[in-house]
């Protein structure tokens, strides 16, 4: 299969960069032919400390394999210790051990796409936990959506990824997997939270967000997707909040 | 829509609380003779600003979500910060974050994430110290807060509106404060009007109280005038309440007896929370 995936991202309006605490893995565009090739989204809880670092972690564990829904409770552990590591420097002030304490949390979303037996078709596979979402969008149609499938169940409470293993006690409840196929020319959509809510309601109210996506997934300039997203913003269409596509394209 | 105002650094919102530091709270707390209302309020106010703090608290520091102030009332009426910040009105919650007149450890037990707990040295600032002199002049406490927070919204006209919380036994010795404090419920933000909540701690030995939609079963009149004082929780904090468990009905108030007010913390949405995250 040939895969062209781009990803597009913002900081919550008003905040810097460096406050950006989604993350998304692979990092660089892809344009080539592959047999298999995952995607992650995570979207890291603005209540916790080093969430980012963490959602990053997550996201480039699942592209590696390494978050499978059979493998997530040997991994886990592993990532846990190496973000504590990776953030605990030193002494640090009352209210920043407390918050290490508590650990970061993250959603979670990964897409795996594989060839099929056919040329120009295969299959999917998607994990999610939490509240970042998968489109899958067929000649401007919205096919499938995963895991949250209306606007109204978006809210401000998911049940995260944590970094504390205390976080993560019956997670296997909120660890949710689905398969699916392609065709040659579908799109598949991974978007953090305030993104999704805005396309699922926009496809509710039969407004062909899945053009939109398409029309902005065709280029590789970020100028336009940050424009349409301070217009969503700044017309109360869209929460303020940080921004994650990451836009697939599969022939 | 009121309270939907984005709580950020650009656009922060307030709280400001009223403790009461009457003689009468040298009275015993709940029933219990070792612990008298003054330790519990102490208690409650330093437990409110270690979770308002903890909130805000990033990677990166603390946040300026919220400013924070504390006016004491007893012998007299006015901040009640104690050093280093004593004598200040409202104060950026970093700087409260970063100067605790001390820091206590305490022990907790903590879940080990294998079902079982497990002891832990935690960090417990001190802003407080328990004070018990004096009358109780709860309408000159509410008119100072009418005038902090009508300041306020002079300079945040567009803020999240304000919450105030007053901690008292419930006594007041200076006069009816329904004026007062209906004087405070009517300042408003472009979001929408303050929020006044009332947390009574009481000598009675009665079960505790959490945001009631009635006056009926309150244990006695002071409750029931805290109550009368108190505003309605917004739908928003109506909404995340339910989402965090309580059975709280659509008339619910702003008032707790013989409970602490931690939980209107967890309210304040200023982003994802997880639902996990205890």
């Amino acid at each position: 299969m040939h895969l062209r995936a781009q990803p597009f991202w913002l900081p919550k309006a008003g905040n810097p960069v460096e406050d950006y605490e989604d993350a998304f893995w692979p990092r660089q565009t892809i344009d080539r032919e592959v047999a298999r090739s995952s995607f992650a989204v995570a979207d890291g809880a603005t209540e916790t400390s080093f969430a980012g670092i963490w959602a990053e972690m997550l996201a480039r564990a699942w592209c590696r394999g390494q978050l499978s829904r059979r493998r997530i409770p040997s991994s886990l552990p592993d990532l846990q210790r190496a973000w504590l590591s990776r953030v605990r420097s030193g002494p640090l002030p009352w209210y920043a051990e407390e918050k290490l304490r508590s650990g970061a949390f993250s959603s979670l979303l990964g897409l795996t796409l594989g060839n099929g037996v056919e040329e120009g078709a295969g299959t999917w596979h998607a994990l999610a936990v939490g509240d970042s979402c998968l489109v899958q969008v067929r000649a401007g149609r919205l096919l499938s959506a995963f895991p949250l499938t209306s606007a109204e169940e978006f809210h401000s409470r998911p049940v995260l990824l944590s970094s504390n293993p205390a976080g993560n006690r019956n997670m296997g409840e909120h660890v949710l997997c689905v398969n699916g196929t392609w065709e040659g020319g579908d799109r598949f959509y991974l978007m953090t939270d305030a993104l999704a809510c805005w396309f699922l309601r926009s496809v509710e109210l039969d407004q062909d967000p899945c053009v939109i996506l398409d029309e902005l997934a065709r280029g590789e300039e970020i100028d336009p997707f940050a424009a349409l997203m301070a217009e969503l913003r700044a017309s109360g269409s869209m929460r303020n909040d940080d921004l994650t596509l990451l836009a697939v394209a599969v022939e | 829509m009121a309270y939907t105002a984005e709580i950020s650094r650009a656009n922060p919102s307030c709280f400001l609380f009223l403790i009461d530091q009457s003689g009468s709270m040298d009275d015993p707390f709940g029933g219990d003779s070792n612990r008298k209302k003054a330790d519990g309020v102490a208690d409650a106010i330093n437990r409110l600003l270690q979770n308002l703090v903890i909130k805000c608290a990033k990677s990166e520091g603390v946040r300026d979500y919220y400013h924070v102030g504390v006016v004491g009332y007893g012998a007299k009426v006015g901040p009640a910060f104690a050093a280093p910040l004593a004598g200040e009105e409202l104060v950026p919650i970093s700087r409260i974050a970063d100067n605790p007149s001390r820091i206590e450890e305490r022990t907790r037990k903590v879940d080990d994430g294998a079902g079982g707990l497990v002891d832990q040295t935690v960090k417990f600032p001190i802003w407080f110290d328990a004070v018990a002199h004096g009358g109780t002049p709860m309408c000159d406490a509410l008119a100072r807060a009418q005038a902090i927070l009508a300041s306020w919204l002079q300079q945040h006209p567009s803020c999240f509106p304000p919450i105030a919380i007053n901690i008292t036994d419930g006594e007041s010795t200076d006069g009816d404060p329904t004026s007062p404090a209906e004087s405070v419920r009517s300042l408003s933000s472009d979001d929408g009007d303050i929020l006044l909540f009332n947390a009574h701690l009481s000598s009675h030995r009665a079960a505790p109280v959490e945001f009631p939609d009635g006056e009926t079963g309150l244990p006695d009149q002071y409750a029931q005038l805290l109550f009368r004082l108190s505003s309605a929780l917004p739908p928003y904090m109506r909404t995340v309440a339910q989402q965090e468990g309580y059975g709280i009905s659509d008339g619910a108030r702003g008032f707790v007896f013989n409970a602490d007010l931690i939980s209107v913390i967890r309210f304040l949405d200023i982003g994802t929370r997880p639902s996990n995250l205890r």
